[in-house]
């Protein structure tokens, strides 16, 4: 066994070499980190991933939003108690007992008076 | 000797010291510290007479700043030098005093002499060479190592 002092000087070569020339982690084996055939899968999933949010939110958009009417002209529909719409579900789970989108304001202008 | 020079001299001597006694990581950080003070504060450092023995105490001041409790100071030895250099080494030199520590690895890892040690660390050489005896006799002891190559 090496006597301790040629230890130490050895072994604070070698810490010195190390410390002055970090080895550089290579690019080439950093990309090898994730293998291709997994990025690809990785990029699709991701995609399909965009893809169905992107859809949820408009659809979702597209339930809020009530038909626009100028404030101006009267309405031309009789003004009847909204009910749901057959064939679209009920986010707020009332079973066909409430309007689905939201009530139409009575036209005051066009109530008859008292 | 101009302020660049004592710079540069300073801080060679400055990170072998440091690191010796607080590793690479915090030695080299420690030296970067005192380097800057040097500079912020050149024109008192510059009429001083051992500009480097206080820079070393600045040094320590931002080392011990930086240590924190079961921090690794030296890394584990790595495979390709085994089994020249015992495995056990770096915990063996945590195990000394940061005094023996600094003496040990400025004496034989570094080539200082005991002199310029004392100098270095603001201490006799004498000091030094009790420290140097010390450390040395607490690894021949830890790496078991005493009776075989004395």
């Amino acid at each position: 066994m090496n006597p301790v002092e040629t230890q130490v000087a050895e072994y604070f070569s070698w810490l010195e070499a190390e410390v002055r020339q970090p080895e550089p982690i290579p690019l080439r084996s950093a990309q090898e980190t994730i293998p291709s055939g997994r990025r690809l899968m990785l990029a699709v999933a991701a995609g399909l991933l965009l893809i169905v949010a992107a859809v949820s939110f408009v659809i979702y958009r597209q339930d809020d939003v009530a038909p626009e009417r100028s404030p101006d002209t009267p309405s031309t529909t009789p003004i009847t108690t909204p009910t749901a719409t057959p064939g679209r579900i009920c986010r707020k789970n009332c079973q066909g007992r409430r309007p689905h989108l939201r009530a139409p304001r009575p036209n005051r202008r066009a109530s008859p008076v008292r | 000797m101009g302020f660049d020079e004592l710079a540069v001299d300073a801080s060679r001597r400055l990170r072998h010291a440091l690191v010796a006694a607080y590793g690479p990581d915090v030695g080299g950080e420690a030296t970067a510290d005192a380097v800057a003070y040097a500079w912020e504060h050149r024109d008192r450092i510059e009429a001083m007479e051992n500009p480097v023995g206080y820079l070393y105490r600045v040094g320590q001041t931002a080392a011990r700043r930086l240590m924190k409790p079961g921090r690794v100071l030296f890394p584990s030895v790595p495979e390709h030098l085994e089994p020249r250099v015992e495995p056990g080494l770096p915990a063996a030199l945590m195990n000394l005093t940061e005094m023996q520590r600094t003496c040990v690895v400025l004496v034989h890892a570094y080539g200082y002499g005991q002199t310029e040690v004392g100098h270095l660390l603001g201490v006799s050489p004498s000091t030094v060479r009790s420290h140097l005896d010390r450390g040395l006799t607490a690894l021949r002891d830890a790496l078991e190592v005493a009776h075989e190559s004395r």
